[in-house]
Protein backbone atom coordinates (compact mmCIF):
# COMPACT_ATOMS: atom_id res chain seq x y z
CA UNK A 1 0.00 0.00 0.00
CA UNK A 2 1.05 3.46 -0.18
CA UNK A 3 2.62 5.18 2.48
CA UNK A 4 1.01 7.76 4.32
CA UNK A 5 1.83 11.31 3.72
CA UNK A 6 3.29 12.13 7.41
CA UNK A 7 5.61 9.31 6.44
CA UNK A 8 9.02 10.85 6.65
CA UNK A 9 11.09 8.76 3.13
CA UNK A 10 12.55 5.69 3.82
CA UNK A 11 15.55 5.09 1.88
CA UNK A 12 15.94 1.26 3.10
CA UNK A 13 18.09 -0.68 1.25
CA UNK A 14 16.28 -4.01 0.17
CA UNK A 15 18.28 -7.43 0.01
CA UNK A 16 20.80 -8.36 -2.89
CA UNK A 17 18.23 -10.59 -5.15
CA UNK A 18 20.21 -13.05 -6.92
CA UNK A 19 18.91 -11.76 -10.63
CA UNK A 20 21.42 -8.03 -9.40
CA UNK A 21 18.26 -6.61 -7.79
CA UNK A 22 19.28 -4.66 -4.77
CA UNK A 23 15.38 -2.72 -4.10
CA UNK A 24 12.66 -4.43 -2.73
CA UNK A 25 8.64 -3.28 -3.55
CA UNK A 26 7.78 -0.94 -0.79
CA UNK A 27 10.59 1.44 -2.89
CA UNK A 28 8.09 1.97 -5.62
CA UNK A 29 5.25 3.71 -5.70
CA UNK A 30 3.24 1.32 -7.86
CA UNK A 31 3.65 -0.90 -10.71
CA UNK A 32 4.63 2.54 -13.11
CA UNK A 33 7.54 3.44 -11.21
CA UNK A 34 8.94 0.22 -11.13
CA UNK A 35 8.17 0.32 -14.73
CA UNK A 36 9.86 3.83 -14.96
CA UNK A 37 12.76 2.51 -12.91
CA UNK A 38 13.17 -0.32 -15.50
CA UNK A 39 12.89 1.65 -18.52
CA UNK A 40 15.36 3.96 -16.85
CA UNK A 41 17.88 1.35 -15.33
CA UNK A 42 18.39 -0.50 -18.99
CA UNK A 43 18.47 2.78 -20.66
CA UNK A 44 15.29 1.84 -23.07
CA UNK A 45 13.69 4.61 -24.95
CA UNK A 46 10.52 4.89 -23.66
CA UNK A 47 8.43 5.62 -26.88
CA UNK A 48 10.03 2.71 -28.38
CA UNK A 49 9.17 0.37 -25.47
CA UNK A 50 10.85 -3.15 -26.12
CA UNK A 51 8.11 -5.05 -24.39
CA UNK A 52 9.43 -8.27 -24.19
CA UNK A 53 12.60 -7.84 -22.50
CA UNK A 54 10.58 -5.61 -20.14
CA UNK A 55 8.44 -7.30 -19.44
CA UNK A 56 10.58 -10.40 -18.75
CA UNK A 57 12.11 -8.30 -16.69
CA UNK A 58 9.40 -6.81 -14.52
CA UNK A 59 7.93 -10.33 -14.05
CA UNK A 60 10.97 -11.38 -13.02
CA UNK A 61 11.78 -8.78 -10.35
CA UNK A 62 7.84 -9.47 -9.00
CA UNK A 63 8.71 -12.42 -8.54
CA UNK A 64 11.46 -12.48 -6.50
CA UNK A 65 9.72 -9.90 -4.56
CA UNK A 66 6.27 -12.45 -3.96
CA UNK A 67 7.01 -13.75 -0.60
CA UNK A 68 8.00 -10.29 0.87
CA UNK A 69 4.50 -8.64 0.62
CA UNK A 70 1.21 -10.70 -1.01
CA UNK A 71 -0.68 -7.43 -0.30
CA UNK A 72 1.36 -5.02 -2.41
CA UNK A 73 2.06 -7.51 -5.23
CA UNK A 74 -2.06 -7.48 -5.96
CA UNK A 75 -1.25 -4.48 -7.70
CA UNK A 76 1.54 -5.16 -9.37
CA UNK A 77 0.46 -8.61 -10.50
CA UNK A 78 -2.22 -6.98 -12.20
CA UNK A 79 0.39 -4.68 -14.10
CA UNK A 80 2.61 -8.23 -14.87
CA UNK A 81 -0.44 -9.76 -17.00
CA UNK A 82 -0.89 -6.48 -18.32
CA UNK A 83 2.18 -6.69 -19.63
CA UNK A 84 1.90 -10.65 -20.46
CA UNK A 85 -1.01 -9.20 -23.12
CA UNK A 86 0.91 -6.87 -24.21
CA UNK A 87 4.08 -9.28 -25.16
CA UNK A 88 2.10 -11.45 -27.02
CA UNK A 89 -0.15 -9.17 -28.81
CA UNK A 90 3.60 -7.63 -29.83
CA UNK A 91 4.23 -11.11 -31.16
CA UNK A 92 1.39 -11.80 -33.05
CA UNK A 93 1.41 -10.94 -36.98
CA UNK A 94 -0.49 -7.70 -37.67
CA UNK A 95 -2.96 -7.31 -40.65
CA UNK A 96 -0.92 -4.67 -42.59
CA UNK A 97 -3.96 -2.18 -43.26
CA UNK A 98 -3.30 -1.40 -39.47
CA UNK A 99 0.29 -1.18 -39.30
CA UNK A 100 0.58 2.20 -38.01
CA UNK A 101 1.52 4.27 -35.37
CA UNK A 102 -2.19 4.70 -34.33
CA UNK A 103 -2.53 0.45 -33.98
CA UNK A 104 0.33 0.19 -31.68
CA UNK A 105 -0.65 -1.82 -29.05
CA UNK A 106 1.90 -0.29 -26.82
CA UNK A 107 0.47 3.39 -27.33
CA UNK A 108 -2.11 3.39 -24.31
CA UNK A 109 0.99 1.85 -21.97
CA UNK A 110 3.12 3.89 -23.32
CA UNK A 111 1.01 7.14 -22.83
CA UNK A 112 0.49 6.26 -18.99
CA UNK A 113 4.11 5.99 -18.64
CA UNK A 114 4.79 9.39 -19.52
CA UNK A 115 1.48 11.24 -18.07
CA UNK A 116 3.34 9.48 -15.01
CA UNK A 117 6.84 10.33 -15.75
CA UNK A 118 5.42 13.77 -15.97
CA UNK A 119 3.55 13.39 -12.19
CA UNK A 120 6.22 12.21 -10.77
CA UNK A 121 8.49 15.11 -12.12
CA UNK A 122 5.92 17.71 -10.61
CA UNK A 123 5.95 15.79 -7.43
CA UNK A 124 9.91 16.66 -7.75
CA UNK A 125 9.33 20.31 -8.19
CA UNK A 126 6.86 20.26 -5.46
CA UNK A 127 9.68 18.72 -3.04
CA UNK A 128 11.57 21.47 -4.20
CA UNK A 129 9.49 24.49 -3.47
CA UNK A 130 8.34 22.90 -0.08
CA UNK A 131 12.43 23.27 1.21
CA UNK A 132 12.49 26.11 0.03
CA UNK A 133 9.72 27.87 1.10
CA UNK A 134 10.54 26.08 4.72
CA UNK A 135 13.25 28.74 5.20
CA UNK A 136 10.75 31.35 5.41
CA UNK A 137 9.22 32.36 8.95
CA UNK A 138 5.61 33.86 9.39
CA UNK A 139 4.56 36.07 12.09
CA UNK A 140 2.52 33.67 14.82
CA UNK A 141 4.26 30.38 13.40
CA UNK A 142 7.08 30.27 16.28
CA UNK A 143 5.56 31.09 20.04
CA UNK A 144 8.95 32.35 21.41
CA UNK A 145 7.13 34.07 24.78
CA UNK A 146 5.88 30.08 25.71
CA UNK A 147 8.22 28.03 28.29
CA UNK A 148 10.17 26.40 25.35
CA UNK A 149 12.99 24.55 25.30
CA UNK A 150 15.64 23.67 22.62
CA UNK A 151 14.20 20.96 20.20
CA UNK A 152 10.92 21.36 21.35
CA UNK A 153 8.09 20.83 18.07
CA UNK A 154 5.47 23.35 16.80
CA UNK A 155 2.43 21.78 17.21
CA UNK A 156 1.43 22.70 14.05
CA UNK A 157 4.21 20.27 12.42
CA UNK A 158 3.86 17.44 15.04
CA UNK A 159 2.93 14.16 13.12
CA UNK A 160 1.46 11.08 15.19
CA UNK A 161 5.06 9.92 15.09
CA UNK A 162 6.53 12.93 16.74
CA UNK A 163 4.06 12.78 18.97
CA UNK A 164 4.53 9.49 20.18
CA UNK A 165 8.41 9.80 20.40
CA UNK A 166 7.48 13.17 22.74
CA UNK A 167 5.09 10.60 25.21
CA UNK A 168 7.75 8.42 25.41
CA UNK A 169 10.25 11.01 26.72
CA UNK A 170 7.67 12.19 29.32
CA UNK A 171 6.54 8.47 30.16
CA UNK A 172 10.38 7.66 30.69
CA UNK A 173 10.88 10.43 33.22
CA UNK A 174 8.29 9.90 35.23
CA UNK A 175 9.40 6.58 35.49
CA UNK A 176 12.65 7.81 36.27
CA UNK A 177 11.00 10.10 39.19
CA UNK A 178 8.70 7.43 40.24
CA UNK A 179 9.59 6.31 43.98
CA UNK A 180 8.77 3.19 45.29
CA UNK A 181 5.29 2.70 47.05
CA UNK A 182 5.70 3.70 50.72
CA UNK A 183 2.13 1.84 51.79
CA UNK A 184 1.06 -1.36 50.14
CA UNK A 185 -2.48 -2.13 51.18
CA UNK A 186 -3.51 -5.54 50.64
CA UNK A 187 -6.42 -6.73 52.83
CA UNK A 188 -5.33 -8.66 55.69
CA UNK A 189 -7.93 -11.01 55.70
CA UNK A 190 -6.70 -12.21 52.47
CA UNK A 191 -3.59 -13.73 54.12
CA UNK A 192 -5.26 -15.23 57.06
CA UNK A 193 -7.14 -16.60 54.46
CA UNK A 194 -4.36 -17.79 52.18
CA UNK A 195 -2.65 -19.30 55.91
CA UNK A 196 -5.15 -20.87 56.76
CA UNK A 197 -5.42 -22.74 53.44
CA UNK A 198 -1.96 -23.59 53.53
CA UNK A 199 -2.06 -24.96 57.10
CA UNK A 200 -5.50 -27.08 55.85
CA UNK A 201 -3.41 -28.73 53.22
CA UNK A 202 -0.63 -29.49 55.24
CA UNK A 203 -2.35 -31.09 57.96
CA UNK A 204 -4.08 -33.51 54.88
CA UNK A 205 -1.18 -34.73 53.78
CA UNK A 206 0.09 -37.84 54.44
CA UNK A 207 4.05 -37.46 54.89
CA UNK A 208 3.27 -33.78 56.01
CA UNK A 209 4.86 -31.94 52.96
CA UNK A 210 3.59 -29.89 49.96
CA UNK A 211 5.47 -28.64 46.79
CA UNK A 212 5.47 -25.08 46.73
CA UNK A 213 4.72 -25.27 43.12
CA UNK A 214 1.32 -26.63 44.66
CA UNK A 215 0.66 -23.51 46.24
CA UNK A 216 1.85 -21.19 43.59
CA UNK A 217 -0.08 -20.44 40.50
CA UNK A 218 2.01 -18.88 38.06
CA UNK A 219 -0.97 -17.26 36.52
CA UNK A 220 -2.09 -15.80 39.54
CA UNK A 221 -2.22 -11.47 39.68
CA UNK A 222 0.28 -10.43 41.44
CA UNK A 223 -1.72 -9.00 44.24
CA UNK A 224 -2.30 -13.02 45.13
CA UNK A 225 1.22 -13.83 44.88
CA UNK A 226 2.36 -11.26 47.68
CA UNK A 227 -0.55 -12.61 49.96
CA UNK A 228 0.92 -16.13 49.22
CA UNK A 229 4.72 -14.37 49.91
CA UNK A 230 3.10 -12.97 53.08
CA UNK A 231 1.09 -16.01 54.09
CA UNK A 232 4.04 -18.07 54.08
CA UNK A 233 6.81 -15.52 55.79
CA UNK A 234 4.15 -15.48 58.43
CA UNK A 235 3.74 -19.32 59.15
CA UNK A 236 7.14 -19.47 59.27
CA UNK A 237 7.93 -16.92 61.50
CA UNK A 238 5.26 -18.23 63.60
CA UNK A 239 6.96 -21.94 63.61
CA UNK A 240 3.99 -23.14 62.07
CA UNK A 241 5.61 -24.06 59.12
CA UNK A 242 9.45 -25.20 57.39
CA UNK A 243 10.36 -24.44 54.15
CA UNK A 244 13.25 -25.75 52.83
CA UNK A 245 15.21 -26.17 49.19
CA UNK A 246 17.86 -29.00 48.56
CA UNK A 247 19.73 -26.54 45.84
CA UNK A 248 19.27 -23.45 43.85
CA UNK A 249 16.12 -23.92 42.38
CA UNK A 250 15.15 -26.95 43.12
CA UNK A 251 11.34 -27.72 44.32
CA UNK A 252 10.74 -25.58 47.57
CA UNK A 253 9.27 -27.90 49.69
CA UNK A 254 6.70 -26.95 52.72
CA UNK A 255 6.53 -29.06 55.75
CA UNK A 256 4.47 -28.90 59.21
CA UNK A 257 7.03 -26.33 61.54
CA UNK A 258 7.44 -27.07 65.22
CA UNK A 259 4.39 -25.45 66.84
CA UNK A 260 2.11 -27.07 64.18
CA UNK A 261 -0.45 -29.10 65.53
CA UNK A 262 -2.85 -31.56 63.11
CA UNK A 263 -5.31 -31.76 65.97
CA UNK A 264 -6.21 -28.08 66.17
CA UNK A 265 -8.37 -26.46 63.49
CA UNK A 266 -5.98 -24.43 61.41
CA UNK A 267 -7.62 -21.11 61.94
CA UNK A 268 -6.76 -21.37 65.45
CA UNK A 269 -3.61 -21.88 65.79
CA UNK A 270 -3.50 -18.45 63.72
CA UNK A 271 -5.82 -16.82 65.92
CA UNK A 272 -3.87 -17.92 69.15
CA UNK A 273 -1.07 -16.01 67.70
CA UNK A 274 -3.01 -12.60 67.62
CA UNK A 275 -1.15 -12.17 64.38
CA UNK A 276 -3.77 -10.60 62.41
CA UNK A 277 -5.47 -7.82 63.24
CA UNK A 278 -9.21 -8.00 63.75
CA UNK A 279 -10.48 -4.78 61.58
CA UNK A 280 -11.51 -4.97 58.13
CA UNK A 281 -9.22 -1.79 56.94
CA UNK A 282 -6.15 -2.85 55.23
CA UNK A 283 -3.03 -2.91 56.89
CA UNK A 284 0.09 -1.06 55.86
CA UNK A 285 2.82 -2.83 55.21
CA UNK A 286 5.03 -0.56 57.26
CA UNK A 287 7.57 -0.53 60.14
CA UNK A 288 5.57 -0.09 62.72
CA UNK A 289 3.46 -2.78 61.83
CA UNK A 290 6.10 -4.94 62.13
CA UNK A 291 6.70 -3.59 65.27
CA UNK A 292 3.12 -4.44 66.75
CA UNK A 293 2.97 -7.93 65.47
CA UNK A 294 6.29 -8.83 67.22
CA UNK A 295 4.91 -7.52 70.00
CA UNK A 296 2.30 -9.12 70.23
CA UNK A 297 3.84 -12.34 69.54
CA UNK A 298 6.36 -11.88 72.54
CA UNK A 299 3.04 -11.65 74.62
CA UNK A 300 1.67 -15.18 74.01
CA UNK B 1 -5.51 64.35 13.07
CA UNK B 2 -4.04 61.44 11.54
CA UNK B 3 -0.30 62.05 10.27
CA UNK B 4 -0.03 61.47 6.99
CA UNK B 5 1.45 58.30 6.42
CA UNK B 6 2.99 57.03 2.63
CA UNK B 7 0.76 54.17 1.37
CA UNK B 8 3.82 51.48 1.51
CA UNK B 9 3.49 52.84 5.53
CA UNK B 10 0.03 51.59 5.06
CA UNK B 11 0.44 48.11 3.37
CA UNK B 12 3.56 47.47 5.60
CA UNK B 13 0.75 47.85 8.61
CA UNK B 14 -2.00 46.01 7.12
CA UNK B 15 0.30 43.14 5.89
CA UNK B 16 1.64 43.02 9.72
CA UNK B 17 -1.26 42.35 11.44
CA UNK B 18 -2.99 39.84 9.01
CA UNK B 19 -2.43 36.41 10.03
CA UNK B 20 -3.35 35.20 6.25
CA UNK B 21 -1.57 36.77 2.50
CA UNK B 22 -3.59 39.94 1.68
CA UNK B 23 -3.94 40.27 -2.16
CA UNK B 24 -3.66 43.37 -3.78
CA UNK B 25 -7.38 43.67 -4.21
CA UNK B 26 -7.86 42.98 -0.67
CA UNK B 27 -5.64 46.07 0.30
CA UNK B 28 -6.74 48.18 -2.52
CA UNK B 29 -10.42 47.44 -0.79
CA UNK B 30 -9.37 47.96 2.96
CA UNK B 31 -7.28 50.90 2.15
CA UNK B 32 -9.61 52.55 -0.71
CA UNK B 33 -6.98 53.16 -3.22
CA UNK B 34 -7.01 52.02 -6.23
CA UNK B 35 -5.36 48.75 -7.05
CA UNK B 36 -2.41 50.45 -9.01
CA UNK B 37 -1.44 52.91 -6.20
CA UNK B 38 -1.85 49.83 -4.13
CA UNK B 39 0.39 47.44 -6.30
CA UNK B 40 3.19 50.54 -6.81
CA UNK B 41 3.08 50.44 -2.72
CA UNK B 42 4.16 47.29 -2.73
CA UNK B 43 7.05 47.78 -4.82
CA UNK B 44 7.95 50.52 -2.58
CA UNK B 45 7.55 48.42 0.30
CA UNK B 46 9.55 45.29 -1.25
CA UNK B 47 12.50 47.83 -2.15
CA UNK B 48 12.30 49.73 1.22
CA UNK B 49 12.81 46.07 3.02
CA UNK B 50 15.35 44.97 0.38
CA UNK B 51 17.59 47.86 0.73
CA UNK B 52 17.25 48.84 4.06
CA UNK B 53 19.25 45.44 5.57
CA UNK B 54 15.85 44.52 6.92
CA UNK B 55 15.63 40.51 8.22
CA UNK B 56 12.24 40.39 7.12
CA UNK B 57 10.81 40.36 3.09
CA UNK B 58 7.58 40.74 1.31
CA UNK B 59 6.54 37.51 -0.42
CA UNK B 60 3.94 37.01 -2.82
CA UNK B 61 2.31 33.29 -1.60
CA UNK B 62 -0.76 32.16 -1.68
CA UNK B 63 -2.77 35.08 -3.45
CA UNK B 64 -1.41 37.18 -1.58
CA UNK B 65 1.19 38.89 0.23
CA UNK B 66 2.87 38.29 3.20
CA UNK B 67 5.85 40.13 5.32
CA UNK B 68 8.62 37.02 6.05
CA UNK B 69 11.72 36.56 7.68
CA UNK B 70 14.79 36.48 4.97
CA UNK B 71 15.30 32.76 3.16
CA UNK B 72 18.89 33.42 3.65
CA UNK B 73 18.76 33.77 7.51
CA UNK B 74 17.16 30.28 7.63
CA UNK B 75 19.98 28.49 9.68
CA UNK B 76 20.80 30.79 12.02
CA UNK B 77 16.84 31.70 12.43
CA UNK B 78 15.92 27.90 12.74
CA UNK B 79 18.82 27.49 15.26
CA UNK B 80 17.71 30.13 17.41
CA UNK B 81 14.13 29.29 17.30
CA UNK B 82 14.54 25.72 18.43
CA UNK B 83 12.48 24.56 15.27
CA UNK B 84 13.05 20.75 13.60
CA UNK B 85 11.06 20.30 10.60
CA UNK B 86 10.06 16.73 11.22
CA UNK B 87 7.30 17.00 7.93
CA UNK B 88 8.42 15.57 4.95
CA UNK B 89 5.44 14.36 2.68
CA UNK B 90 6.31 11.06 0.72
CA UNK B 91 6.80 10.45 -2.69
CA UNK B 92 3.25 9.17 -2.98
CA UNK B 93 1.73 12.11 -1.51
CA UNK B 94 3.85 14.48 -3.83
CA UNK B 95 2.35 12.48 -6.62
CA UNK B 96 -0.88 12.84 -5.43
CA UNK B 97 -0.51 16.42 -4.84
CA UNK B 98 0.83 17.09 -8.18
CA UNK B 99 -2.38 15.10 -9.89
CA UNK B 100 -4.73 17.19 -8.00
CA UNK B 101 -3.22 20.31 -8.33
CA UNK B 102 -2.58 20.24 -12.06
CA UNK B 103 -6.21 19.04 -12.73
CA UNK B 104 -7.45 21.65 -10.41
CA UNK B 105 -5.30 24.28 -12.48
CA UNK B 106 -7.00 23.01 -15.41
CA UNK B 107 -10.17 23.95 -13.83
CA UNK B 108 -11.01 20.07 -14.22
CA UNK B 109 -10.85 18.88 -10.77
CA UNK B 110 -9.83 15.24 -9.97
CA UNK B 111 -11.78 12.28 -8.19
CA UNK B 112 -9.80 9.39 -6.51
CA UNK B 113 -10.96 7.23 -9.61
CA UNK B 114 -8.73 9.80 -11.65
CA UNK B 115 -6.05 9.37 -9.28
CA UNK B 116 -5.66 6.07 -9.31
CA UNK B 117 -5.61 5.82 -12.72
CA UNK B 118 -2.77 7.86 -13.24
CA UNK B 119 -0.69 6.58 -10.37
CA UNK B 120 -1.86 2.55 -10.94
CA UNK B 121 -2.60 1.88 -7.07
CA UNK B 122 -5.35 2.73 -4.93
CA UNK B 123 -4.80 6.02 -3.44
CA UNK B 124 -7.19 6.61 -0.99
CA UNK B 125 -5.39 6.44 1.83
CA UNK B 126 -3.20 9.17 0.61
CA UNK B 127 -5.89 11.12 -0.09
CA UNK B 128 -7.51 10.90 3.33
CA UNK B 129 -4.20 12.05 5.17
CA UNK B 130 -3.54 15.12 2.93
CA UNK B 131 -6.91 16.33 3.46
CA UNK B 132 -6.58 15.93 7.40
CA UNK B 133 -3.43 17.74 6.97
CA UNK B 134 -5.25 20.30 4.69
CA UNK B 135 -3.38 19.96 1.82
CA UNK B 136 -6.57 19.44 -0.03
CA UNK B 137 -10.14 19.27 -0.15
CA UNK B 138 -13.22 18.16 -1.41
CA UNK B 139 -14.87 20.55 -3.92
CA UNK B 140 -18.75 18.68 -4.75
CA UNK B 141 -18.95 15.71 -7.02
CA UNK B 142 -18.85 15.05 -10.26
CA UNK B 143 -21.82 14.74 -12.30
CA UNK B 144 -21.26 11.36 -12.90
CA UNK B 145 -22.41 7.61 -12.56
CA UNK B 146 -21.98 7.30 -8.44
CA UNK B 147 -20.90 11.09 -8.35
CA UNK B 148 -17.93 10.63 -6.73
CA UNK B 149 -16.32 13.82 -4.75
CA UNK B 150 -14.12 16.02 -6.39
CA UNK B 151 -10.82 17.15 -4.80
CA UNK B 152 -8.91 20.46 -5.15
CA UNK B 153 -6.02 22.01 -3.01
CA UNK B 154 -6.11 24.68 -0.32
CA UNK B 155 -4.16 27.58 0.13
CA UNK B 156 -2.31 25.67 2.63
CA UNK B 157 -1.00 23.61 -0.38
CA UNK B 158 0.09 26.84 -1.60
CA UNK B 159 1.57 27.88 1.13
CA UNK B 160 3.19 24.39 2.14
CA UNK B 161 4.97 25.18 -1.43
CA UNK B 162 5.44 28.37 -1.16
CA UNK B 163 3.29 29.03 -4.45
CA UNK B 164 1.78 31.90 -5.37
CA UNK B 165 -1.01 30.09 -7.40
CA UNK B 166 -1.47 27.43 -9.04
CA UNK B 167 -0.08 28.83 -12.36
CA UNK B 168 3.35 29.08 -10.68
CA UNK B 169 3.57 25.67 -10.91
CA UNK B 170 5.84 24.36 -14.18
CA UNK B 171 4.01 23.57 -17.17
CA UNK B 172 3.90 20.65 -19.01
CA UNK B 173 7.04 21.55 -21.16
CA UNK B 174 9.25 23.07 -18.07
CA UNK B 175 8.36 19.30 -16.76
CA UNK B 176 9.35 17.58 -20.17
CA UNK B 177 12.61 19.59 -19.73
CA UNK B 178 13.30 18.00 -16.81
CA UNK B 179 14.18 14.40 -18.20
CA UNK B 180 16.30 16.09 -21.00
CA UNK B 181 18.42 17.34 -18.23
CA UNK B 182 18.57 14.11 -16.15
CA UNK B 183 22.47 12.53 -16.34
CA UNK B 184 20.78 9.14 -17.35
CA UNK B 185 18.64 9.70 -20.64
CA UNK B 186 16.05 7.60 -21.32
CA UNK B 187 15.55 8.80 -24.93
CA UNK B 188 18.26 7.55 -26.65
CA UNK B 189 17.44 3.84 -27.96
CA UNK B 190 19.91 1.41 -26.34
CA UNK B 191 20.92 -2.20 -27.14
CA UNK B 192 18.94 -4.87 -26.04
CA UNK B 193 19.78 -5.67 -22.80
CA UNK B 194 20.70 -9.36 -21.47
CA UNK B 195 17.15 -9.18 -19.94
CA UNK B 196 18.23 -12.37 -17.45
CA UNK B 197 20.48 -10.75 -15.24
CA UNK B 198 20.85 -6.94 -15.67
CA UNK B 199 24.61 -6.18 -15.65
CA UNK B 200 23.83 -2.69 -13.82
CA UNK B 201 24.16 -3.84 -9.66
CA UNK B 202 23.95 -0.34 -8.41
CA UNK B 203 20.67 0.55 -9.49
CA UNK B 204 19.87 4.53 -9.49
CA UNK B 205 16.98 5.93 -7.61
CA UNK B 206 13.91 5.60 -9.47
CA UNK B 207 13.11 9.44 -10.93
Amino acid sequence: MDAMPVQVEGEAGGAAEPGGFTVTLDRFTGPLDLLLYLIKKNQMDILELPVAPITDQYVQYIESQKDVNLEVAGEYMAMASELLQLKSRMILPRPPVLESEESDPRRALVDRLLLYRRIQAAGGVLKDRSIAAAKRFYRGTVDLAAPYRKGVILLQEATLFTLLAEYRIVLDAARGRRRPPEEIAIDASLVEERSTDILRRLSGVPFGEIVFDEVYFVAAPRVEVLVLLLSLLELSRLHLILVRQEAPFAAIRLEPGPRFRSDVPPASLLQSEQVFETDETPLPASPSRGEEVSAGAGMT
Amino acid sequence: MTTELALSRLIEACLFVSDSPLSDRRLAEVLSRPISEVRAGLAELRALYDDGGSALELVEIAEGWRIATRASLEPTLARIFGVRRLQRLSRAALEVLSIIAYRDRASDPATAQDVEQVRGVDSYAVIKGLMEQDYIRQAGRKEVPGSPLLYVTTPRFLEYFGLKDLKDLPDEMELDALFKESPQPVMEPSPEPSSASPADSTPAPPP
